[in-house]
C-alpha cells in the first residue's frame, strides 16, 4: 500500500513537472512583454531592458523556469501579477475558498441525487422509473450548463426574485450556481451508477446471496451496492477535479469570485503571471485528488493495490 | 497501474480496459430488454443530426434574411410570424441567426474532433503495432495529457494565441488526442496476433499496409462511435469557450456568443436565450443519442453496461 502511494505521488509529481514547464513555456514568451506592462507607455527602451533585467527576463527559458519552480517550491513564490502588481499567491488565495466552496456544494448535490437516480433505476431495470431516469440523463448530459445558468437566472433570480443574480455573499448566492454546475453531474453519475448496479446485479454471488436467504436490502446495501460503487468513485475523483478546474464558465456566468473567473479574467487582460500560477495550482489540486482516488480504490478493492505494485 | 478514466472516452471504453462484467442468464436477458429500449437511440439521435445537417447545408434557403442584416427599426422584437425567434438587439432575425450558426456549430466541432482524431489514430496504431520504448513514452505521455483537466489545457492555448474561433477549434482539437490514441492502441495490440493479422505478414504484406487495410478497419466500429460522442462533447465545450468570450467571437451568429449577447437582455427579450439554447441541447442530444445507438449496433463489447 505504502509503495503504491510512493508510486502514484512520483507519477503526479513527474505530470506536474511536465505541466508546469508546458504552461509556463506557452505562456512565457509572449508578445506583451511582462516588463513592458509594468513599466507602462511612458518608460524608455532602457527602462525596459533595466526592468527584464532586474526580473530575470533576459535569461534563457529553462534557466527562467528552473528559478520559477525554485521560488514557487521553496517560498511559495508565484511571481506579481501583471496589471496589479500583487502577489499571485495572494490572489490564489483570496479566490481559492470561493471555488472549494462551489464545488463541494455542486458534488454533494450531484452525488445525493445522481445516486439515488441511479440506484432507483437500477432496481427497476427496464421499467417506468428506469425509463424517465435514462431519458432525464440524456436530457442532462445535453443541456449547455452556460444555457441552464441563463434561464436559472431569468426564472429564479428575475421573475421569482428568490434568488440574487450573481456575485458571493450569503448561502443563497451558492444556490444558482452550485445547481448550474451540478445539473450535467448529476446526469453522468446516475448513468454510471445505474450500469455499474446492473453489471454486478447478475454476478454469481449475488445469486448466492439471495439464495441463502439474505434480505433485498443486505444484498443491495453490502452486495450490489458496494462492488458496483468502484468505478463510481474513480469517476467521482475526476468529476470533483472537473468541478476545481471546469468551473470557469460558470463562475463566469454567477461573477463567482472563485480561481476559474480569475484565469479568464487574467486572459483577457493578458495577465500571464495570473493565468500560470492558476493553472499550476488547479493541476495540484487535481493531482492530489487523482492519487486520492486511486488509494480510495486500492483500499476499497486490494486488488488493484497489488496489481500496481 | 494507476487507474484513470477519460471522460472523452469513458463511454467507447477502449479494450484493454477489463470488463467486470459476469454473464449470468438474467443479464443476457437484461441485455435483451435493454437493446430493444436503446432503439429509438440511433433513430431520435438519426433524425437529429440529419436536421443540423440540413439546416447548415439549406442555410441560405431557410433564412429570410441575411444573419447580419441590422434594422434598427425593428430592434428586440418578440417573436412573431415574419421573425419567429424575434429579433436581437441590432435588429437582426434570430431565426436567420441560428439558421447560419448550424454552419459554425458543425464546423467547429467536426474540425475539432478530425483535429483530435487524425493525429491520435495514427500514433495509436503506430504504438500499439510497433510496441517498444516508443510506445511506453508516448504512452505515458498521453497519460500525463489525461491526467490534466482538458477545458484548462485549452484555455491555455487559448490564452497563447489569442481568443477566436479557429484558436478554439485548434485548442480543443489538441486536448481531444489522447482519447482517440488510447482507444486506438488498445485495439491495435489486441489485433495485432490475430489470425488475418498474422496471415497478412505470412504473405509478406507491408507493415504499413497491415496497419491501414487489415487492422484499421477492424478498429472502425469503436472509433466511429467515439467520433459520434466526440462531437457532441466539443459542441458543448467551444459554445462554452464561446459564451464567455475565448471562442468565436461577437458578430459570428456563434450559438454560444448568441447565448452571452442574449444575457443583456435577460429581463426585457427573453427569446434571445431561448432559440440559442435549443439549438446546442438538440443538436448535442443528437450526437449523443447516436453515438449511444452506434455503440449498440456497431461495437457492443465496448460499452458499460
Amino acid at each position: 500500500m505504502i509503495g503504491y502511494l510512493l508510486k502514484r505521488l512520483g507519477s503526479a509529481a513527474l505530470v506536474l513537472i511536465a505541466v508546469s514547464f508546458l504552461v509556463f513555456a506557452l505562456l512565457d514568451v509572449v508578445p506583451g512583454d511582462v516588463a513592458e506592462i509594468l513599466a507602462g507607455d511612458a518608460a524608455s527602451a532602457e527602462d525596459v531592458a533595466a526592468l527584464r533585467h532586474e526580473m530575470g527576463l533576459d535569461l534563457p527559458l529553462p534557466v527562467r523556469y528552473l528559478r520559477f519552480a525554485e521560488a514557487a517550491i521553496l517560498h511559495g513564490d508565484l511571481g506579481k501579477s501583471a496589471v496589479s502588481g500583487r502577489p499571485v499567491a495572494d490572489l490564489l488565495i483570496s479566490r481559492f475558498g470561493a471555488t472549494v466552496t462551489l464545488a463541494l456544494a455542486s458534488l454533494a448535490l450531484s452525488l445525493t441525487v445522481g445516486t439515488m437516480a441511479g440506484l432507483l433505476a437500477a432496481a427497476r431495470t427496464g421499467g417506468y422509473l428506469d425509463l424517465a431516469v435514462m431519458a432525464l440523463t440524456t436530457l442532462g448530459e445535453s443541456l449547455p450548463s452556460f444555457w441552464v445558468s441563463l434561464l436559472l437566472i431569468q426564472v429564479f433570480a428575475l421573475k421569482l426574485g428568490w434568488l440574487p443574480v450573481l456575485g458571493a455573499g450569503g448561502p443563497d448566492h451558492l444556490v444558482l450556481p452550485a445547481v448550474a454546475l451540478a445539473l450535467p453531474a448529476i446526469a453522468l453519475i446516475a448513468r454510471l451508477v445505474r450500469s455499474c448496479l446492473l453489471d454486478v446485479k447478475g454476478a454469481d454471488y449475488v445469486r448466492t446471496a439471495h439464495a441463502k436467504g439474505l434480505s433485498r436490502l443486505i444484498v443491495w446495501r453490502d452486495h450490489i451496492f458496494r462492488n458496483g460503487i468502484l468505478p463510481v468513485i474513480t469517476m467521482l475523483g475526476l468529476y470533483l477535479g472537473n468541478l476545481l478546474g471546469g468551473a470557469f464558465i460558470i463562475e463566469s456566468i454567477f461573477a463567482w469570485p472563485g480561481l476559474g473567473r480569475l484565469v479568464v479574467q487574467a486572459i483577457f487582460d493578458r495577465d500571464f503571471p495570473v493565468v500560470v500560477g492558476a493553472v499550476l495550482l488547479i493541476a495540484l489540486i487535481y493531482q492530489l485528488i487523482n492519487v486520492v482516488v486511486d488509494m480510495a480504490h486500492a483500499w476499497l478493492d486490494p486488488r488493484v493495490g497489488h496489481e500496481a505494485i | 497501474m494507476a487507474l484513470k478514466v477519460d471522460p472523452g472516452a469513458s463511454r467507447a471504453l477502449s479494450q484493454d480496459r477489463q470488463r467486470t462484467n459476469v454473464s449470468a442468464p438474467g443479464a443476457s436477458a437484461q441485455r435483451a430488454r435493454h437493446h430493444a429500449l436503446l432503439r429509438p437511440n440511433l433513430l431520435i439521435g438519426g433524425v437529429l443530426v440529419s436536421l443540423l445537417i440540413l439546416t447548415a447545408l439549406l442555410a441560405p434557403l431557410l433564412a429570410a434574411y441575411p444573419p447580419d442584416q441590422i434594422k434598427p427599426a425593428i430592434r428586440l422584437q418578440p417573436p412573431s410570424l415574419a421573425h419567429p425567434f424575434g429579433t436581437d438587439n441590432f435588429g437582426r432575425d434570430m431565426f436567420s441567426r441560428v439558421v447560419y450558426g448550424a454552419r459554425i456549430a458543425l464546423q467547429m466541432s467536426l474540425l475539432s474532433v478530425l483535429l483530435a482524431a487524425v493525429p491520435g489514430i495514427w500514433m495509436g496504431l503506430l504504438a500499439g503495432y510497433h510496441r517498444g520504448w516508443g510506445e511506453q513514452a508516448l504512452s505515458r505521455i498521453m497519460d500525463a495529457w489525461l491526467a490534466f483537466p482538458g477545458l484548462l489545457l485549452a484555455i491555455v492555448l487559448v490564452a497563447r494565441l489569442g481568443p477566436s474561433l479557429n484558436t478554439t477549434v485548434l485548442a480543443l482539437g489538441v486536448v481531444g488526442i489522447p482519447s482517440f490514441y488510447r482507444l486506438t492502441r488498445g485495439g491495435t495490440i489486441s489485433a495485432r496476433h490475430a489470425l488475418y493479422v498474422e496471415a497478412a505478414r505470412s504473405i509478406g504484406v507491408h507493415h504499413s499496409r497491415i496497419l491501414l487495410r487489415h487492422i484499421l478497419p477492424n478498429l472502425a466500429s469503436p472509433l466511429i462511435v467515439l467520433v459520434t460522442l466526440r462531437i457532441g462533447t466539443m459542441l458543448l465545450a467551444a459554445g462554452g469557450l464561446s459564451f464567455i468570450g475565448l471562442g468565436a467571437q461577437p458578430p459570428l451568429p456563434e450559438w454560444g456568443a448568441l447565448l452571452a449577447a442574449g444575457r443583456d437582455y435577460l429581463d426585457s427579450a427573453w427569446w434571445l436565450a431561448l432559440a440559442p439554447g435549443l439549438a446546442f441541447t438538440l443538436s448535442v442530444m443528437g450526437f449523443n443519442l447516436l453515438g449511444d445507438g452506434l455503440r449498440d449496433a456497431l461495437a457492443p463489447d465496448t460499452r458499460i453496461s
